[in-house]
């Protein structure tokens, strides 16, 4: 079973979050701060972080930003976990880099349902890059695509944040959606070896995320 | 009534006696003939008369001219010239001082009179149009807005003393000056292409404009003649400074505190939810009888930070539209790079 990194500065929250991930039959390690959080990760690799955003002195956006930037830890799932809502600019700025973000307080349900879901996810989109890295795409395509599909899944989970944005290409959801659709097409004529129109494996995985 | 009084100015003697004696005969009171300027000029000072009769050719050092010009700055009594000959060169240069009237010698009574009175009558009629001039300039200085008013020919008509201030220059020199020579367009004068859409449509037109940290709100009036042509604009320019600094200063601190409130309710929402999440989490370890209860009670309490929670979006939302419309930096930008997007 997968190995999990609860990062919250409330003991309370690692306390029961390791018991209770343990009895899902998680590994689960703690640590009680970004800095801690980065630290573990040089020893251990863990199969996904779970971050807390409002800790001191370096909060959980910080922290996935410094996780992003490491190349060992570049694509590492990661969900983030906080008591309040993600602002428009947080879901516009690291939508792309987040697996999911849940609100606390969360019933052992709704985690192991995330949890289960981004694996499955993760496992899924393992395979396409894969996929289409061996069929020659450009690493930095591939992993915009990945972000653009991570970014949509965050900002429709919390449509309401958007709901004043006007649709299309006028806004910056509208014009991530095209440059989706765009890097699919290009995607799916590489690994077909010819355009069929089909998105591929990846569009059905990412139609499961939701 | 008392008679008006005459000083007759003339260096013939004999002339002089008997242009005195026909004048009290018409009823004037002629109580002195001078024959110089200097002399002219001292009893303009002590007899006060209603109005002097000059010979153009004078004995002394001052010509009948120039003695005028002074009694003129320093008396207001109006000169009604003599002269012998109306082709003399002296007279032409007298008509160019614009004096009360003009009498050809030799006298006739007749003209004399009518010289007179005519005189008396535009000076009387002139005096009226200064001092209404003088209420008029007195309305326009007793504002604190800068007035200029400008003709078809974009010239300076009249200027008040508030404009004079902030253009720093003398009225003599902004009137009558083309007033683009004198004034940047912009602030106290509005762009060429709106005094020309006044000129033909007629509407008039404010615009507020800020050079240098100083606001003014101006009002450009066109002013139309009796037979409803617009001949000349009034420009008015209003200091709103003060106003829009207050203004400025209002919007920066709801700025900063919709900012402040922001940040406590995330705190504020994230430190309650924390807790709830422990109880939630830590009851589901047990097997209490009365778990769902508490699991009941935890989520009314979850609800009402929902409230709170739906305020703070609310207010983020209030925050981006102010900070959209008044600052053009936000307090907080996060400085990070956007991971998903190319297109920001």
């Amino acid at each position: 079973m997968e190995t999990l990194l609860i990062v919250d500065d409330d003991p309370a929250i690692r306390e029961v979050f390791s018991i209770l991930l343990s009895k899902h039959g998680y590994t689960v390690h703690a640590a009680p701060g970004g800095r801690e959080c980065l630290d573990c990760l040089k020893k251990t690799s863990p199969d996904l972080v779970m971050l807390d955003i409002m800790m001191h002195p370096i909060d959980g956006w910080e922290t996935l930003t410094a996780i992003r930037k490491n190349p060992e830890t570049g694509v590492l799932p990661t969900i983030m976990f906080s008591g309040k809502s993600p602002s428009r600019e947080e879901v516009l700025m690291y939508g792309g880099w987040i697996e999911d973000y849940l609100m606390k307080p969360l019933t052992m349900q709704i985690i192991s349902r995330s949890l289960a879901s981004v694996f499955e996810r993760s496992r899924t989109d393992a395979d396409a890059r894969l996929l289409y890295l061996r069929s020659g795409a450009d690493p930095a395509l591939v992993e915009e695509y990945f972000n653009l599909r991570r970014f949509l899944f965050i900002r429709d989970k919390f449509s309401r944040e958007f709901c004043d944005e006007p649709e299309g290409s006028g806004s910056q959801t509208g014009r991530r959606r095209e440059r989706l659709v765009e890097l699919t097409r290009m995607l799916a004529s590489l690994t077909t070896g010819g355009g069929t129109g089909s998105a591929g494996p990846v569009m059905e995985s990412h139609d499961m995320a939701r | 009534m008392k008679p008006t009084r005459l000083l007759v100015v003339e260096d013939e003697f004999i002339t002089g006696a008997d242009l005195q004696s026909g004048l009290i005969e018409m009823g004037y009171d002629v109580p002195e003939v001078v024959d110089s300027g200097e002399d002219a000029i001292e009893r303009a000072g002590t007899l006060r008369p209603d109005a002097i009769l000059m010979d153009i050719t004078l004995r002394g050092k001052l010509t009948g001219i120039e003695a005028a010009e002074v009694i003129r700055k320093n008396y207001g009594i109006p000169i009604i010239f003599l002269t012998a000959h109306s082709d003399d060169p002296t007279f032409q240069k007298a008509i160019r001082s614009e004096p009360f009237g003009f009498i050809i010698k030799p006298y006739e009574p007749h003209n004399l009179r009518t010289s007179i009175e005519m005189a008396l009558f535009k000076h009387s009629m002139e005096a009226k149009l200064r001092e209404s001039e003088r209420t008029v300039l007195a309305l326009l200085n007793a504002t604190p807005d800068a007035l200029i008013l400008i003709n078809r020919e974009k010239k300076i008509v009249a200027v008040n003393d508030t404009m004079c201030r902030r253009l720093g220059r003398s009225r003599e020199d902004l009137e009558g000056s083309s007033v683009t020579d004198k004034i940047r367009p912009g602030m106290l004068y509005p762009e060429e292409a709106i005094i020309d859409t006044i000129f033909s449509d007629g509407h008039s037109f404010c615009l507020e404009d800020e050079q240098e940290g100083a606001w003014f709100e101006t009002t450009v009036i066109p002013v139309r003649e009796p037979d409803g042509t617009i001949a000349r604009i009034a420009i008015q320019s209003h200091d709103i400074t003060w106003r829009k600094r207050f203004e400025e200063q209002l919007k920066s601190v709801g700025i900063e505190q919709i900012e402040h409130n922001m940040e406590q309710f995330q705190i504020l929402n994230d430190q309650i939810r924390t807790p709830l999440q422990a109880i939630m989490l830590y009851l589901s370890l047990t097997e209490y009888e009365y778990r769902p209860k508490i699991e009941e009670q935890v989520r009314i309490i979850d609800n009402l930070v929902e409230q709170l929670d739906k305020g703070w979006l609310e207010s983020e939302k209030v925050h981006s539209f102010l900070i959209r419309h008044y600052k053009q930096a936000p307090g907080k930008t996060p400085e990070k790079e956007d991971p998903a997007g190319r297109d920001r």
